[in-house]
């Protein structure tokens, strides 16, 4: 696999966690207090995937840029 | 009917990992042109796409009732369009494609594994009930469910989970026969647009114009295959065996 394929991959994970989590959110807003675990577990999900998405985005840009240079 | 919110996250990570596992599979079955990097890339792009079309457009759905702010993107509640989805990905793959230079169609191998994945999906919006917004409107038919309201209405979760299924066996099949590339994706597209079109005006949504703002967006998605097909008659197309 080339250059790329790592950051790929790490912001479609972090793509799916993000989904997951605002599912998990939701949940945990529908169901008031008894919902506090999963508020909690979607925030911390929402949290870390943005922050893994964007050094994906940021990995992704860098890799392009040094593949199109030695090529 | 016992519903539980829960169910929908549990159907979501099925949805995800089924849909991925039936990637895999047929890739290995029937062979990629594009390699490992650049397939990464091209679902990476339509990963990026996909969650921005499917939030935005959810956040537009309700915004004849709540006003349209670019912030609740990234707020926690509110929730997902499935065409937002679609529509952003594609977009979102097309741009990848300029950017990397690939020329040729991508999506044939994605058609069937999305539906598949969709139709899981929904089993967990039917088993979430009242909770998610998918269900359909009153009916007096015999399979009517009630989702807890004491109102049966229409399962619209359970229609269109028969729908893709039945669509996945049929483009799975063709896509393992001769036909022009891309073709396999731009009918799942259309298929599933043109369905989605018409089962919403079985579900109790926002209207704006006469349409629910899914409908509008189906609209403008099947614009864009007609046009996409338009374009394909005037250059000469690849066929794949």
């Amino acid at each position: 696999m080339g250059p790329m394929g790592k950051p790929a991959i790490l912001i479609i994970v972090s793509a799916v966690c993000f989904l997951l989590s605002i599912g998990l959110c939701g949940l945990g807003f529908s169901q008031g207090n008894g919902g506090a675990g999963a508020l909690i577990g979607g925030l911390v999900g929402l949290g870390l995937s943005i922050v893994l998405f964007v050094i994906g985005i940021i990995w992704l840009i860098i890799a392009a840029v040094v593949s199109r240079r030695s090529n | 009917m016992l519903a539980n919110p829960a169910w929908h996250t549990v159907f979501e990570t099925l949805a995800y990992t089924g849909g991925y596992a039936l990637y895999r599979w047929t890739r290995a079955e029937r062979g990629d042109f594009l390699s490992t990097e650049q397939r990464w890339v091209t679902i990476a792009a339509a990963a990026i796409g996909a969650l921005a079309g499917s939030r935005v457009l959810a956040i537009l759905e309700q915004a004849p009732l709540r006003g349209f702010h670019w912030s609740d993107v990234f707020a926690a509640a509110g929730g997902k369009t499935i065409v937002g989805g679609l529509l952003g990905g594609w977009l979102a793959v097309e741009f990848a494609k300029l950017l990397l230079g690939i020329r040729r169609r991508t999506g044939d191998l994605y058609a069937a594994p999305i539906c598949v994945g969709v139709a899981i999906g929904r089993i967990g919006c039917f088993l979430a009930g009242l909770a998610d917004d998918t269900y359909g409107t009153p009916t007096s038919l015999p399979w009517g469910v009630d989702f807890g309201d004491g109102v049966r209405r229409h399962p619209t979760q359970l229609y269109e989970m028969i729908f893709l299924l039945g669509l996945a066996f049929l483009l799975w099949r063709w896509n393992g026969r001769s036909h022009a590339q891309g073709r396999v994706f731009r009918v799942f597209i259309a298929s599933y647009l043109g369905w989605r079109f018409l089962v919403d005006f079985l579900k109790p949504e926002p209207v704006w114009m006469g349409l629910g703002v899914v409908q509008w967006a189906c609209l403008v998605g099947l614009a864009a295959v007609a046009m996409g097909e338009i374009g394909e008659g005037e250059r000469s197309s690849g066929h794949v065996v």
